[in-house]
């Protein structure tokens, strides 16, 4: 036993290499462990080297920009990848874990060090990593690809439609007028499809990016409401739009994305509710020096969202159940495409939702207050 | 775009004459912490993190621009100019003594002095030069890079945690200090490693302290040296520090090399 009653044995024998060196990182003492596992004796390594000395030039760097400086700051440093060299050169993956000891002035004194061997972990997370470049990889190409594909089916599609606008202005035989209109239906419905399949992978794909325009807010959502209006009224359902009266009329952002987020939410909750209605509503949050705070809120009282089902909505590809697909139709582009969109102004799509009794989708903007001067056409 | 944001612009001291403090590879602005208690009297401390470190703005990061170290020049620059800083004396670890260098040779009419710690214009040997490093040194780095911030960093922490909704969950776990982007980190190893500034010393206008320490593995003496005789008016102090920070390791020999040549320098500027 030593002074402070911890047996020497563990010290020198623990399963982890120890070492102490002097601040400036000169080793004072190492045990047993990591003598065995470097391959030297005592006396190589004891008042003879440094513990940057005993590391790849690779870690040597590593530690003199990272290591030394973080240990220097605040205390310690956890888990630091390096490799070290043994005495017959083969190289030891480590994990080193190291804190200060100090004087009671606050300065260094001596620097304590932990070593563990981390080579079946650091081969297991190079795969990893290796996995992860490839999976990121692998979705950057199929974006593309999705693109690519859409654009040329969207052209396809719309020569077809072409061709069924000029069949309706030629002489037909009986019911031809029948099988148009189920022609025009089936393609207004896949050119939508592959519009949103076009909008969704150019976000994927990070080619989207946020004009910044003069808009009217109120010309806005009413744009937006008036698109909704026919079928609300098929459905029998209100349509309200509530703009809080201390909303600036004029911001500076990228009206058609918004407007392509509102109508969105707004169609999806016209889509999902039967009874009731649909509110557009705006309000005024805050006043920050750099713009105004807005709350966006599309209000339904239709079928909701169970609360198991709420987290999947916004991915790709994804409804909230496979029955919501069979029975309502779309893709399932519309949210993920939205929740990118109000990603890049830096915000986050929120849902309030009860089964049977209706959802509230919210989502806060901060928009510079547009001068009320310039014209409405100005860009910025 | 707001250039005090972007590159999380502090300003410090009640002085008058500024003070640029520019971080080397590695770190960001919090280096620089035991420095400031003494200048902060007399100048005025300006601090900022290069795009990708510390607390800049991220989505700043342009690969293009930030692929040589001329695009960091032109940050701080920018910086200088929304600040209207004149007189500037610029203090750069690391590879942001090269950035300065930079700097003062495209506007050298808005810096005093230049303070460079730790510099090196070229870090691979080259015929007739020793950097110090072989082309093959630099390319293991950048693989240890990798496997640290897979480590450590939130490249996985966030994936590990399976909590990209709350980060500040997988925050506790890494290191709190010189955060850094990885894939950035990884990109601006390899732009300051690679780099070649050799041929831009000598159009360095601006007066010069090199600080070189006595055992930098980073930047050797010998590097201090060439950088100091390729300069046109420098002078060159090798530290008794030891190490590749002497700004965190020895900071009270950073701060008497620093005063004792400003003050002779103020001395020169009177005469």
């Amino acid at each position: 036993m030593n002074d402070e009653g911890l047996p020497l044995d563990l010290l020198d024998h623990a399963p982890c290499g120890l070492l102490l060196t002097c601040p400036r990182g000169n080793v004072v003492a190492a045990n047993s462990t990591l003598l065995s596992w470097l391959g030297y004796d005592r006396t190589e390594i004891v008042g003879k080297r440094r513990f940057s000395e005993l590391m790849t030039v690779a870690g040597r760097i590593f530690y003199e920009t990272h290591f030394a400086p973080l240990l220097r700051m605040q205390g310690f440093v956890h888990e630091i990848a390096l490799d070290l060299v043994r005495k017959d050169a083969s190289p030891l993956s480590v994990f080193v874990s190291a804190n200060e000891r100090r004087t009671p002035d606050g300065g260094p004194d001596a620097i304590r060090v932990a070593v563990s061997q981390a080579v079946d972990r650091r081969k297991y997370e190079r795969e990893l990593l290796l996995g992860r470049r490839m999976a990121e990889q692998a979705m950057l190409a199929k974006a593309e690809f999705l693109a690519v594909f859409a654009h040329e089916v969207r052209n396809s599609v719309a020569a077809v439609g072409m061709a069924a606008e000029l069949l309706q202005h030629s002489e037909l035989p009986p019911d031809a007028d029948r099988y148009l209109g189920m022609l025009r239906r089936g393609l207004d419905k896949a050119l939508a499809l592959l519009q949103s399949m076009l909008d969704f992978s150019k976000v994927e794909a990070g080619k989207v990016t946020l004009e910044r325009r003069r808009f009217d807010l109120r010309d806005l959502l009413l744009g937006v409401a008036q698109t909704l209006e026919p079928v609300a009224l098929r459905k029998q359902l209100t349509l309200n739009v509530d703009i809080d009266p201390h909303a600036p009329t004029h911001l500076v952002g990228d009206p058609i994305k918004l407007g392509q987020v509102l109508t969105n939410l707004a169609g999806n909750a016209v889509k999902f509710t039967e009874r009731g209605g649909v509110t557009l509503a705006v309000e005024m949050m805050s006043t920050a020096p750099r713009g105004a705070v807005l709350r966006f809120r599309v209000i339904d009282t239709g079928i909701g969202i169970s609360p198991d089902r709420i987290a999947r909505i916004f991915d790709e590809y994804a409804q909230a159940g496979p029955e919501i697909a069979e029975r309502y139709g779309g893709a399932g582009l519309g949210l993920a495409i939205s929740r990118r969109i109000v990603e890049l102004h830096g915000s986050a799509i929120q849902v309030d939702s009860v089964p049977a009794r209706g959802s509230t989708f919210h989502f806060d903007l901060s928009l510079p207050v547009a001068d009320s001067a310039t014209a409405d056409d100005d860009s910025l | 775009m707001d250039v005090l944001h972007r590159n999380n612009v502090t300003v410090l001291g009640r002085g008058e004459q500024p003070m640029l403090l520019s971080h080397g590879f590695g770190c960001d602005q919090n280096m620089w912490r035991y420095l400031v208690p003494a200048f902060e009297a007399d100048y005025r401390l300006v601090l900022f993190d290069h795009v990708g470190a510390g607390k800049s703005d991220l989505s700043a990061y342009q690969r293009s621009k930030y692929d040589s170290l001329a695009g960091y020049a032109q940050d701080v620059l920018q910086i200088c100019e929304v600040l209207d800083l004149r007189d500037v004396i610029f203090v750069g670890h690391s590879v942001s003594a090269m950035i300065g260098a930079l700097a003062a040779c495209e506007q050298p009419e808005r810096f005093a002095h230049l303070v460079m710690v730790g510099p090196s214009p070229r870090y691979v040997d080259d015929e007739g030069y020793q950097g110090g490093f072989s082309r093959q040194d630099i390319n293991e780095l950048l693989d240890s890079m990798d496997d640290n911030y897979l480590g450590w960093s939130r490249a996985m922490a966030p994936t590990i945690m399976g909590n990209t909704d709350r980060p500040e969950l997988s925050e506790e776990l890494a290191n709190s200090f010189c955060r850094t982007d990885p894939e950035i980190a990884r990109h601006f190893a390899r732009v300051t490693f690679l780099s070649d500034n050799r041929s831009d010393l000598a159009r360095v206008a601006v007066p010069t302290l090199v600080l070189q320490c006595d055992n930098d593995v980073i930047a050797p003496v010998a590097v201090g040296e060439y950088v100091h005789r390729n300069l046109r008016d420098s002078h060159l102090v090798i530290l008794d520090a030891t190490g590749h920070c002497p700004n965190l390791s020895a900071p009270s020999e950073v701060i008497s090399a620093m005063k004792g040549y400003l003050a002779r320098q103020q001395a020169r500027r009177r005469e």
